[in-house]
């Protein structure tokens, strides 16, 4: 049973990243109607930012936390203006090869910039806290805090916020919007440098945790996009949810069978719902 | 048959005499070239097998990257550990291909457009993933190496021979174009094309959308499969990351650079997409970000590609000769 917390405390950590990665990835799709296949690689680079920030300049996990925030939004707003703002009216296969085109790129920066080989960021909050029947490190309690905190602004974003109202009249019809005088480029630019953000604040608080190197952003995109799809395609909620049971689920599959074979569990999901439940859990929306 | 080749076999008679001469013009350019040449067929294969999922049948597979490399998997495992005869290798192999094709298309082919198509790239994931993880059949990351070289009767299809390389990788090349211009220019090819341009409207005719698409993917994996068991075969070795996310991107973004939807638009992507890098290589270490620029570029501004381009000068010579004609 102490083992069986231990694995399901392990799963909530991996949990609330997954949630906030989809969450991101799940909105720009809203929004944009365009899937950002890079959101890993902005990921991998926030992690990136703790790292530079903590081995290189100051001891200070805050200011890599912050850095990220910056690179993230500043990010999101150069690949949303010069990429994808010219390719929303092109269709699937041209959306895909210019996110495809920001993946390669975004690689081989990182790789140039910080080489390729695998990193790891030391962590400043090593202390053990036991609470109840739990032994869990500042690091991971620091990761969750700031996931409740970050998902619930998300939600007073969209519900209490005139721009977060906005935002959602613009996933709703960008031509309606338009009318009742959104600035529907504007709304999208701004998500998309939210939703970047999110994935460098995701890449940061897990660097200390997860080791990284340029080229393994595509596993966390694939993972967001399985969490999205179990979720329900355009439940925002839906994928916090899937999120957090995908990370219990494998962390309990590599706990008490195969650790080399964790990754296989979040694809049987996969399949198995799309064939017999293609709108997800959550979805209204059909896959 | 026979109408068929009085209209195109002159066109696939061109096509044979210029593969004729093929090894010995890039001769002229250097023999380093030559390599990058093998690798262009090997890699046209692909395309030209994408090409028929994609571009006819308008399904973005991202998987199929992972369908050469499960071809160059399969036919190296059964030529290394069971010593099967190369050629014999290379079928298995493909059939592999076509069947793990037909797997992911019978749990993704009902969705439809952009779920289809982040459904596949999953599954590209799940099979580098299992390629890197089944170290005791695959070897892990390092991969396979010592693959059995193809033969026919005593001679030996050896790497550093190119020229016979050339020669097999292209002759595979164009039996693969002269396959799907056979099936597009059918019964079949028309469904396809059909659903293609609107499933909804294809269904409602009587076409069962899923069975074609089924079969589709089924014989694009195959050929692909024997493309990625030439490589295999022509590399000596296999690792993960020849079927990962980049080759995939090349191969789709070679595709459309030379035109989907077209029998030379591929084979003219393959050349794009394998020469580019060489040639920006030149340019030092950022060559690959260079790359992701152009190719990013190229959608953008040519989203028809190279035979769009060929297309719409064309249209408009032809506009130019007919208002010429009625003498305005």
């Amino acid at each position: 049973m102490e083992m069986f917390l231990v694995f399901v405390g392990n799963g909530v950590v991996i949990g609330s990243i997954y949630a906030m990665l989809a969450m991101g990835l799940s909105f720009t799709f809203s929004i944009m109607r365009l899937v950002n296949f890079a959101h890993g690689e902005i990921y991998v680079l926030g992690s990136y930012m703790a790292w530079v920030v903590i081995t290189k300049f100051v001891a200070n996990f805050w200011l890599g936390l912050l850095l990220a925030i910056v690179v993230g939004a500043v990010l999101g707003y150069i690949i949303e203006r010069f990429a994808y703002r010219t390719v929303y009216q092109a269709g699937y296969l041209s959306q895909f090869l210019v996110s495809l085109g920001v993946v390669v790129i975004l690689q081989e920066a990182m790789r140039v910039g910080f080489s390729g080989l695998t990193q790891t960021c030391p962590t400043l909050f090593p202390t053990v806290r036991v609470i109840g029947k739990f032994a869990v490190t500042d690091q991971r309690l620091i990761v969750v805090g700031m996931t409740i905190l970050i998902v619930a602004g998300i939600f007073l974003f969209f519900n209490r916020t005139k721009m977060g109202k906005a935002m959602r009249a613009t996933r709703g019809s960008p031509l309606a919007a338009g009318m009742v005088g959104i600035s529907v480029p504007r709304m999208r630019s701004v998500a998309f440098m939210g939703c970047a953000a999110l994935a460098t604040v995701a890449g940061a608080l897990l660097a200390p945790i997860f080791s990284f190197q340029p080229f393994i952003g595509m596993r966390y995109t694939v993972v967001a996009i399985i969490v999205i799809v179990a979720g329900g395609i355009g439940s925002i909620g839906g994928a916090a949810i899937a999120g957090y049971a995908l990370g219990i689920i494998e962390s309990l599959f590599a706990g008490y069978l195969l650790g080399q074979w964790t990754f296989s569990v979040g694809f049987f999901i996969l399949i198995v719902v799309l064939k017999f439940r293609p709108q997800g859990l959550f979805g209204k929306e059909r896959a | 048959m026979r109408s068929f080749m009085r209209k195109k076999g002159f066109a696939y008679l061109v096509g044979v005499a210029l593969v004729a001469v093929l090894p010995h013009l890039i001769g002229l350019a250097g023999s380093a070239w030559m390599h990058t040449f093998v690798i262009v067929g090997v890699y046209g294969i692909l395309t030209v097998s994408l090409n028929l999922i994609r571009g006819y049948t308008g399904q973005i597979c991202i998987s199929h990257v992972a369908m050469y490399g499960i071809g160059a998997y399969g036919s190296a495992l059964v030529g290394i550990k069971l010593g099967v005869n190369f050629w014999l290798a290379l079928l298995i192999g493909a059939l592999m291909a076509g069947m793990v094709g037909l797997f992911i298309g019978w749990v993704s082919l009902g969705l439809r457009g952009v779920y289809f198509a982040i459904t596949t790239l999953a599954f590209l994931r799940l099979i580098g993933a299992i390629l890197t993880n089944w170290i005791g059949l695959t070897g892990g990351e390092v991969g396979l190496y010592g693959v059995p070289r193809p033969s026919i009767g005593g001679f030996v299809f050896e790497p550093t021979n190119r020229v016979a390389w050339i020669y097999l990788a292209f002759g595979f090349l164009i039996l693969s174009v002269f396959i799907v211009d056979r099936i597009v220019n059918s019964r079949m090819g028309r469904a396809l094309i059909a659903i293609r341009e609107d499933e909804d409207l294809a269904k409602s005719t009587g076409i069962n959308t899923f069975n074609y698409k089924m079969i589709s993917m089924g014989i694009s994996s195959f050929l692909a499969g024997i493309g990625g068991g030439l490589y295999g075969a022509y590399m000596g070795t296999i690792t993960p990351a020849d079927c990962a996310v980049i080759p995939s991107v090349m191969a789709m973004a070679g595709l459309v650079m030379g035109g989907q939807g077209t029998m030379l638009g591929p084979i003219i992507g393959s050349v794009f997409v394998n020469l580019l890098p060489e040639l920006l290589r030149l340019t030092g270490e950022y060559y690959f970000i260079m790359f992701g620029v152009i190719m990013i570029l190229f959608i953008i501004f040519l989203p028809r590609g190279v035979m769009g381009v060929i297309a719409s000068l064309r249209a408009r010579l032809r506009a130019r000769t007919s208002i010429k004609e009625v003498g305005v």
